[in-house]
């Protein structure tokens, strides 16, 4: 009896990760380890809607990114850093990000596949959290590797970098005593819904992503994880709408604003080059 | 001197008097992908190899029928490459001829324009009508499908740049 109990408690821990650990690899949170098509141009405006617990307001950043395909292999992002913090809108940085592909093995709908990253970026903004985040807050470098598994319908993607923050500019420095250097994982998940079976390239597709986010502060004992759920559309197999809400599940850590939504627009254009 | 001259013209003659076939299209499947941005990655990068005049595609099964609107211009190559550089792999790749008393054995080659087929694990016959070469090369068929064809193993690997010669099988039909 016991041991039936034990196989419908698995069963059903089975059921449900095959329906919640959903989604493609073209992870909202986080980047898979394909590349984008070789001699095409992406481009992507990202708005972070983030609750200020602190203030009590919603901090709003923009992130526009030009994503470029360079070869089978490589892939270049150059962003820019916006934000509305002190009421009004302005740019605080900018940021580089390259990624390579270092291994595939595919086979029919299906691939496993590994990359190398690498991001530099600049950020004139004031630091009042612990946590180092090089895409919105801090001046630094980073790099790490990605390992995605795409099975048919559904991805699966683990990525691990190192994150080393500096001052933001002369005017904001990294506040001494912080730890600068952090460890950053993620675990991401899709599954691809709609259309059940493909008939043209203008078929809206619905994917289903969760991923869990994490960082730990080197020399500290002080790590996060956020969770991330999103639904994502692409329309005429050419324009993406990612709509997603990441939120804290543990912190020991000092942040200012871990909860609120992406939305973010990103077009692809084939071949331009 | 004169017969090793005598020779090389025959062998010329040989070549030539076996341009006897017309390529009519080609089928690709492509591997690692399943959505349909992927598959439109691909459509696009085969639209752009010169030569191509239409693409239709199958999105659920990553493959793709390329025509031409100049049949003696089409380069396997190009096309392979095309996949490739949309960030994918080509599961197969099938040249689809029109012969016409044409004789064919393991080992032997057919000129077909520009592009030297050199038939691998097949019984001697004459083809006549259309039929499927398959290329057995590497990175043109999946690993454990080119297992099926020992020939395509024992066959002199192309140095560099794989450019015209291919190494192909029939499909039963």
């Amino acid at each position: 009896m016991k041991n039936f109990f034990k196989f419908l408690f698995f069963q059903a821990i089975l059921v449900m990760s095959s329906c919640t650990v959903n989604a493609q690899e073209l992870f909202v949170f986080t980047e898979p380890a394909s590349n984008m098509p070789a001699k095409s141009i992406g481009i992507r405006a990202s708005n972070w809607l983030m609750y200020d617990k602190s203030s009590s307001t919603v901090n709003y950043q923009l992130i526009p990114e030009v994503m470029w395909g360079v070869n089978k292999n490589l892939m270049l992002h150059l962003d820019g850093f916006f934000t509305n913090q002190n009421g009004n809108f302005h740019a605080v940085g900018a940021g580089t990000y390259a990624k390579y592909r270092i291994y595939s093995a595919d086979a029919v709908n299906r691939h496993f596949r590994m990359a190398a990253y690498g991001r530099l970026s600049l950020n004139n903004s004031a630091i009042f959290q612990q946590e180092i985040d090089l895409t919105r807050n801090n001046t630094g470098y980073a790099f790490g590797l990605i390992a995605t598994q795409l099975l048919h319908k559904q991805a699966i993607s683990a990525a691990i970098s190192f994150n080393q923050a500096y001052n933001n500019g002369p005017e904001n420095k990294f506040p001494p005593g912080q730890a600068d250097q952090a460890i950053n994982f993620s675990m991401s998940t899709g599954r691809l819904l709609l259309p059940k079976h493909y008939l043209n390239y203008k078929q809206t597709n619905l994917n289903l992503m969760v991923e869990l986010m994490g960082q730990h502060l080197l020399g500290t004992n002080e790590s996060f994880i956020d969770m991330a759920p999103a639904v994502q559309f692409i329309f005429n197999s050419q324009t993406r709408l990612d709509i997603g809400y990441k939120f804290q599940l543990y912190s020991n850590m000092q942040r200012v604003a871990p909860n609120g939504f992406m939305i973010r627009i990103e077009h692809l254009l084939f071949n331009v080059l | 001197m004169k017969s090793i001259h005598l020779l090389m013209t025959a062998v010329g003659l040989l070549i030539t008097s076996v341009t006897i076939a017309q390529i009519q299209s080609v089928s690709i499947q492509a591997s690692g992908l399943t959505c349909s941005m992927c598959s439109r990655a691909i459509y696009k990068a085969l639209l752009k190899v010169p030569a191509v005049s239409d693409v239709k595609e199958d999105i659920e099964h990553a493959s793709y029928h390329v025509q031409f609107s100049d049949p003696s211009k089409v380069s396997p190559d190009k096309l392979q490459k095309a996949v490739t550089g949309a960030g994918f792999s080509v599961a197969w790749m099938e040249v689809k001829a029109n012969f016409n008393n044409t004789e064919v054995a393991s080992d032997s080659s057919l000129k077909i324009n520009d592009l030297i087929f050199n038939f691998v694990d097949i019984r001697k016959q004459t083809l006549n009508g259309e039929r499927e070469l398959l290329i057995v090369d590497k990175d043109y068929l999946l690993e454990k499908d080119r297992k099926k064809y020992p020939g395509s193993y024992q066959t002199k690997p192309v140095a560099g740049d794989r450019g015209n010669t291919f190494h192909v099988t029939l499909i039963q039909s």
